[in-house]
């Protein structure tokens, strides 16, 4: 019957003079604006989509303690998930569709989209050098989606137990039909430094805006991995390959103490741009941990440019190099800086990381009254990471670094005082590894942490 | 017992020229004495069959006498003969009587009588349908047809929510109303276009057989509009209608919102729980309502506490929609003017009409249209046929007054006018006593005062739509014709909305992009002046179809056939701008600059001046292929075969893939011409039958990754940005949907009753579905995958009855009753099941669990309210409990939440009635759906916090409030800090769900036709004058709680209007 039907209809269509033969009518998009991505600069435009490319996990910022809530604005959160998260909850911390998850592997999978595309695209010579600049971008999104990641969902890296801490999950196609689960730590970070490695060769050295990446953008990503895995000779390395690309400071004597925003956005520090945003931060809520504020010089601009009093004498951020109310997590050389000296320190070459240390310090002090600090009393590297701190607060950094100093035995334990009750975070609490969301783990063979 | 049938034989003796004639001769005519071309006349000794000529004259073989031979005819009565000698028969026959009268029912590509059809159709009338009183034709159907439902809740901009036997697919995004036909081509411009005065009937094509007819696009159904068409050798006839609608002013104060002094006590308390004190402190400013910023004035000591009771007080008098109601609505107006000529010669026939409508609304927005169509068809030769007809439409809207909305965030006792009658500003973004003290009058005025908004900020709306349709008809031989038609549409739209420079949307662009500086100076980054939007889109559809027919007859054999092939081509193309600093009376603009950000004014973060350009190109195109086979015997038994492949531009799919055949059959037996059938009750019986299959894949997934150019650049990177939109897919297969029909059509004698009963089964396998995706794998939310299979069933029943009382009064009654209820079979859902899977929102969402209706009512599990707190109680895990979170999230079970039924009417139908007497008549249809059930509205704190007014439920009234309330209410308490999750449990728990049953007087129609024969009035054919109320009201509902399910609680359900008008034919 059906195939009485069919030769029916082919014969009608034989004498409509079409069969097959009408392909270049239905050949036609059906949106002008629909692409299967096919070519560079298809894969560009991905990679430029910045409305989602540039979020980063807040959930780490969130967590951690350069800021406290009052209860009166705890109470007041819209969202029950994130008073729970403010008190380290282990339940009810995500909403069902948990975004500080979700941004870092949109990226992963945008990324994977990319390089595999790319590598179907046999480029010619002229188009070398984009094909490995997307090469580079494509790489360099999808490690710092996995660093993110590892620092939030996973154990500080220690090499004696990476083997068996659980990673992340790693996810390297975009193939969505493939089950995701836990890779082991080491795993974790090979992948993470393979793709930086990679994406430092193919990168070039300027990207024409700090939304795209470059290669002193990935040795700073790489510098900032191989901090954390406590590879402080690595670390060095890759901050002074950073360095002798772009070591642009911005000085704060120029900078307008009274505007709402002082710093100003993309500028010459700012290696990459990205955004992290989450209600409990925002710099309307959010009061900067006052230990932290007084810890500031008032020769110190930062202790301007960087607060704002409030009604109530606190005070809140507004030093966010995104020069608005949401807080930048990208990479600066600041950072970049505060890295070399750390590494300088910790490997006893005391003379070059103060210098480095100096040379932050003279854009941040007022000028007039600026001496470069000598040998400290203490310890040197006590003295860098306090200005770690300082330079580099409301950043996502506070949390991973936490991690890694109670790791080497600096028993940072957190206290968060709602309505009189006190909330503490003990060092070394299996809750600074924070719990992965479970739509993740019913959707997948992902294990708990 | 009363025999209708009539039959006349007169027997004229000829000059016999031999004693015994093997062959009986006769001619077969109608009343009016025309003779009757292939009426079929059967031997009752051994069922030989002949067939009248076209002269209507026929030869039987009989071989001996006497014996009865049966004469038939479609939509004729059946003439019973007993022959007693050779003579030339004259045969008369008598047609079905008015109510049985042959329909024709048009699927768009043929006409078939509904004697031969086995599919199921349902056919309206232009006089059922014009009792009602409309500027759009589709509204009318719901309360006349068969097995339609209009569904309001569910329907977004582009979707009607005219539904057909339910769905066929699981997908979220797929088109749910069915394929609208407008004089054989499908119609894709704005609906509202077609002049209702033009229709001539519509068909509804409810089965498999649509979808083999019509295509992948008629999984849904096929509505069929035939317009009205003069015929050959016809006096000319011109007809005029008129009618004046007036609309009741809407009712706002149903909407059942909190009082004035409710939503006081609310804010006071959120105040003493110091609720948004750090807002004061946010860069964004944002906006406190007046009662807060009172609150505040008396915290810092500059109001005394006397003073700021006496202005609550004042306060809490204010009602919103009391000034809403009476300031901003109005009675609506609606006028319409329609005429037509209409005539034929013996080459020619053709129709042209005009109307006019003109209809302003409660909130005074005018709608202009004017129709214009015209239709020629010319025969210059018995074997040669050209048609031609033009639809043309302008039309022109322009927008009225701001509807109430409660999304609109206005606190209940907001007052737009003060008691002089001045427009009072409302709230807005930003907090006033930071407006007041802003920018040293440097400023334009920062209030939004909705009572005037309207005078400044109007949205102009016009569209041309002109269809132009050519046919020729070539008939070499009487049983084959050849036909090519060619159809050309194009709509074209043009949508201005100008916000003066007083508006609020230019003040406020203004003032966001002013810089002030210290020394008092300012500079505007937007120019002062009006914002201009400017938007054009054009529709241009060719249609392009090849058909031949065939019409044979062979003995008792009857064979129709059409076999042909059809290419569409549709292109949307369509621009948006925006011009700022426009001045509208020198037609002047500014300049301004999008490629670098401006600080916001009161944020000063640096923003992009919103521009609002964009470009949109869209390009349709099928290509069709069909056949179609009709075969009866003996007008006994029928059977058809139908078959169609479309193929359309599916992006990113093989060849293969773009092609899909759907395919039915059908079978009838008219038992009635059956010579066994001597019933003493029934004058007609048949039954009949179809199956079907169809396939579908989803236009919007595809094998491949696909991404989409985002229509504005990087701003940063001065590059063009791109958003994957589609997922490769390649595991994606055809949904593939069968669907079995058997019915049976019967007539009492007499025509006492008749009707039809119908029965189908619809299975749908490998149907699209959401599959929900591990985030972790990039995708966010779900995917669509082949993922369900879903089981529907359901009959419709019509039932007519005449009847004539004694003193002439007529009656006429038609009862629709339709059934539908579907089961999802099978559904692939990992264990991903959140409370919020089972239980969304208000309106009817596909729930999707196995057993269930796909529109399935669903709620939590309710325990009361906590007598100590008034929390509400759910359950978790068969147990107490009140962590919402859990409920409302990945902790709930299916053994968790309750199962009310279905969330769409599982039977609805209409029941129309028509009773004259002598010169009146009257008519009306009482409406009715039943056997399901809706979720009715609550209060929501977490809106009432975050001043987002969808929450603001009068039942706050009825809150507990102190230990033992919980025996009076359901209602929770007001508790701080609020728990969003806490109010989507209590919103969506059992307490609220309602039985949805109800039943409404849709319209009643009173006409009176005046006398033609004498008087002033002799020149006329007809004169009727008519009165008619439409949405008269609610007859009945099971719900107690005062909510018409179909628009729920926040809906504003449709006014009645009554209409007045004249129909004169000369």
């Amino acid at each position: 019957m059906k195939k009485t039907i069919n030769r029916l209809i082919l014969l009608a269509m034989t004498l409509a003079f079409c069969n097959y033969g009408c392909d270049p009518f239905l050949d036609v998009k059906p949106n002008k604006k629909l692409v299967i991505p096919q070519s560079l600069d298809d894969l560009q435009a991905l990679l430029d989509y910045y409305p989602n490319i540039q979020f980063d996990p807040a959930i780490g910022e969130v967590s951690a303690d350069d800021y406290y809530l009052t209860t009166e604005i705890w109470n007041g959160l819209f969202s029950e998930n994130d008073r729970q998260l403010y008190i380290w909850a282990d339940h009810g911390i995500y909403s069902t569709a948990p975004l500080d998850w979700i941004y870092p592997y949109r990226n992963i999978y945008q990324a994977n989209v990319v390089i595999e595309n790319l590598s179907a695209l046999t480029s010619d010579l002229d188009d070398l050098e984009r094909w490995n600049s997307i090469m580079g971008q494509a790489l360099f999104l999808r490690a710092r989606a996995f660093l993110s990641v590892a620092l939030i969902w996973s154990k500080p890296y220690n090499a004696n137990t990476a083997d068996t801490d659980l990673g992340i999950p790693i996810r390297l196609s975009s193939d969505f039909n493939l089950i995701s689960n836990r890779s082991t730590l080491r795993e974790s970070y090979n992948q993470i430094l393979k793709d930086l490695q990679a994406a430092v060769e193919y990168l070039p050295s300027t990207a024409i805006h700090p939304y795209r990446a470059s290669k002193p953008a990935a040795l700073a990503l790489l510098a900032r991995t191989y901090l954390y895995m406590g590879d402080y000779a690595n670390c060095l390395l890759h901050a002074e390959a950073c360095l002798a690309l772009r070591d642009d400071l911005l000085d704060y004597n120029t900078l307008e103490k009274s505007a709402t925003y002082p710093i100003p956005e993309f500028n010459q520090e700012i290696l990459y741009q990205s955004t992290q945003s989450s209600p409990p931060i925002a710099p309307s809520r959010a009061k900067i941990d006052s230990t932290l504020y007084n810890s500031y010089n008032d020769n110190d601009l930062r202790k301007t440019l960087f607060f704002r009093e409030n009604s109530d004498s606190s005070h809140s951020f507004k030093g966010s190099y995104n020069s608005g109310n949401t807080l930048f997590s990208g990479l600066a050389t600041d950072e970049v800086y505060l890295m070399r000296a750390e590494c300088l320190a910790r490997l006893g070459e005391y003379e070059k990381a103060l210098a480095n240390l100096n040379a932050l310090l003279e854009k941040r002090m007022v000028t007039e009254t600026f001496q470069p600090i000598g040998i400290p009393d203490g310890s040197l590297l006590d003295l860098i990471l306090e200005h770690r701190r300082k330079e580099l607060l409301m950043r996502g950094l506070r949390w991973p670094d936490i991690k890694r100093f109670n790791q080497e035995g600096l028993n940072i334990g957190l206290t968060r005082v709602i309505d009189q009750n006190t909330y503490e975070l003990l060092p070394n609490s299996p809750r600074f590894i924070l719990p992965i969301p479970d739509i993740v783990l019913t959707l997948s063979d992902v294990q708990q942490n | 017992m009363k025999t209708i049938l009539k039959l006349i034989i007169i027997t004229i003796l000829l000059p016999a020229i031999t004693e015994a004639q093997p062959v009986l001769q006769g001619v077969v005519k109608d009343a009016d004495g025309n003779p009757l071309t292939g009426a079929s006349i059967r031997n009752s000794a051994n069922d030989d069959i002949e067939h009248t000529n076209e002269f209507g004259t026929f030869q039987l073989n009989i071989a001996t006498i006497p014996i009865s031979i049966f004469v038939s005819h479609v939509g004729f009565h059946r003439a019973d003969i007993d022959i007693n000698s050779y003579d030339t028969l004259h045969i008369t026959l008598f047609p079905l009587t008015n109510v049985l009268q042959e329909v024709e029912i048009s699927t768009g590509y043929q006409s078939i009588p509904k004697e031969r059809a086995v599919g199921s159709f349902d056919f309206i009338d232009s006089e059922t349908l014009n009792e009602q009183v409309s500027t759009d034709v589709l509204s009318r159907l719901e309360a006349v047809a068969n097995g339609l439902n209009i569904e309001r809740r569910a329907t977004s901009g582009t979707d009607m929510g005219i539904r057909i036997r339910g769905l066929s697919t699981l997908s979220a995004g797929a088109i749910r109303d069915p394929l609208i036909i407008l004089d054989g081509f499908p119609y894709e411009g704005d609906i509202n276009n077609i002049n209702p005065n033009d229709v001539k009937d519509i068909t509804l094509l409810k089965d498999a057989a649509a979808a083999s007819i019509w295509g992948s696009r008629a999984g849904n159904g096929v509505i069929v509009i035939t317009t009205k068409m003069g015929a050959n050798r016809q006096p000319t006839s011109f007809n005029f209608n008129a009618n004046t609608t007036v609309g009741k002013i809407p009712d706002l104060t149903k909407y059942p919102l909190m009082t004035g002094a409710d939503f006081i006590e609310a804010e006071k308390f959120l105040f003493e729980n110091r609720h948004r004190f750090s807002d004061t402190a946010a860069r964004s400013r944002p906006v406190f309502t007046p009662v807060y910023e009172l609150l505040f004035l008396q915290r810092n000591n500059i109001i005394a506490a006397q003073e700021v009771d006496r202005q609550l007080s004042n306060i809490a008098e204010g009602n919103l929609l009391k000034q809403y109601q009476q300031y901003m609505y109005d009675a609506s107006l609606n006028q319409q003017y329609a005429a037509n000529i209409q005539g034929g010669s013996d080459n020619n026939a053709w129709y042209v009409s005009a109307g006019y409508d003109r209809n302003k609304s409660a909130l005074a927005a005018t709608y202009d249209r004017w129709n214009l169509s015209f239709k020629n068809t010319y025969t210059p030769h018995r074997a040669l046929r050209f048609d031609v007809s033009m639809l043309y439409t302008l039309s022109e809207s322009v927008s009225g007054k701001t509807a109430y909305s409660p999304s609109m965030g206005l606190p209940p006792y907001t007052r737009i006018m003060d008691e002089s009658g001045n427009p009072l500003a409302v709230m807005r973004t930003y907090r006033q006593s930071f407006l007041d003290t802003l920018g040293d009058g440097r400023l334009l005025d920062w209030n939004y005062y909705p009572l005037v908004e309207d005078h400044y900020s109007k949205t102009t709306a016009s569209l041309n739509n002109a269809v132009v349709n050519t046919g020729a008809s070539y008939t070499p031989l009487p049983w084959i014709a050849l036909h090519i038609k060619y159809q050309y549409q194009q709509q074209k739209t043009e949508n201005n909305t100008l916000y003066e420079e007083q508006s609020y949307i230019a003040r406020d662009l203004v003032n966001q992009f002013t810089v002030l500086d210290a020394s008092g100076g300012i500079t505007h980054n937007v120019p002062k002046g009006g914002v201009l939007d400017v938007g054009y889109s054009s529709l241009r559809i060719h249609n392009l179809r090849g058909q031949l027919n065939t019409d044979n007859q062979w003995g008792s054999h009857n064979l129709v056939s059409l076999l042909g092939a059809e290419f569409r081509s549709g292109t949307t193309s369509g621009k948006n701008s925006r011009a700022f600093g426009y001045d509208p009376t020198n037609l002047t603009y500014g300049t301004i600059d999008l490629k670098n950000r401006f600080p916001h004014l009161i944020t000063n973060s640096n923003i992009f001046i919103p521009s609002n350009q964009d470009f949109t190109g869209l390009v349709n195109r099928f290509v069709s292929g069909f056949v179609n086979v009709a075969y009866t015997y003996d007008d006994r038994y029928l059977l058809t075969l139908s078959g169609r492949r479309d193929a359309s531009n599916l992006f990113g799919v093989n060849v293969n893939d773009k092609w899909n055949l759907l395919w039915s059959v059908g079978l009838g037996w008219n038992i009635h011409n059956e010579s066994f059938f001597t019933s003493v009750f029934l004058d007609k019986l048949k039954v009949r039958a179809t199956h079907g299959y169809s396939g579908n894949v989803d236009i919007s997934k595809s094998a491949v990754t696909t991404l989409m150019y985002n229509s504005a650049q990087s701003p940063y990177t001065n590059t063009p940005m791109a958003l994957i939109t589609q997922h490769a897919n390649p595991e994606l297969t055809w949904e593939r949907v069968n669907m079995s029909n058997v019915a049976v059509d019967f007539a009492l004698k007499d025509s006492r009753l008749h009707g039809s009963v119908e029965f189908f089964l619809k299975k749908g396998l490998d149907l699209f579905g959401p599959a929900p995706m591990d985030p972790t794998t990039g995708l966010t939310g779900s995917i669509t995958r082949n993922v369900a299979s879903l089981k529907g069933k359901g009959f419709d029943v019509e039932l007519t009855t005449d009847y004539t009382f004694p003193r002439n009064i007529k009656w006429s009654g038609t009862l629709n009753l339709s059934y539908y209820n579907d089961k999802v079979l099978s559904y692939y859902r990992d264990s991903d099941a959140t409370g919020s899977v089972f239980v969304t929102g208000g309106s009817p969402s596909m729930i999707r669990v196995e057993g269930k209706p796909i529109f399935s009512m669903f709620s939590y599990k309710w325990g009361g309210l906590d007598p100590a707190t008034g929390d509400p109680i759910g359950y978790l895990g068969g147990f107490p409990s009140m962590d919402y979170n859990a409920i409302t999230g990945l902790g709930t079970t299916i053994d968790d939440i309750v199962y009310h039924g279905s969330a769409i009417p599982t039977y609805f139908g209409s029941f129309r009635n028509a009773i004259s007497y002598r010169n009146f008549s009257i008519s009306f249809s009482v409406l009715y759906k039943l056997g399901y059930y809706f979720r009715n509205e609550g209060i929501d704190y977490a809106s009432v916090m975050r001043a987002n007014p969808t929450g603001y439920h009068q039942e706050f009234n009825e809150r507990w409030q102190n230990p033992g309330d919980q025996r009076f209410t359901n209602v929770p308490s007001m508790v701080y800090p609020n728990h969003s999750d806490r109010d989507d449990f209590y919103l969506n728990s059992e307490v609220k769900v309602k039985k949805a049953d109800h039943i409404r007087l849709q319209y009643v129609n009173f006409s009176y036709n005046f006398n033609t024969d004498k008087g002033f009035l002799k020149s006329l054919r007809n004169a009727k004058a008519y009165l008619n109320l439409t949405n008269v009201g609610m007859l009945w509902k099971a719900n107690d709680v005062g909510v018409d399910p179909e628009y729920g609680a926040y809906g504003l359900p449709p006014v009645m209007t009554g209409s007045l008008g004249v129909q004169l034919t000369f």
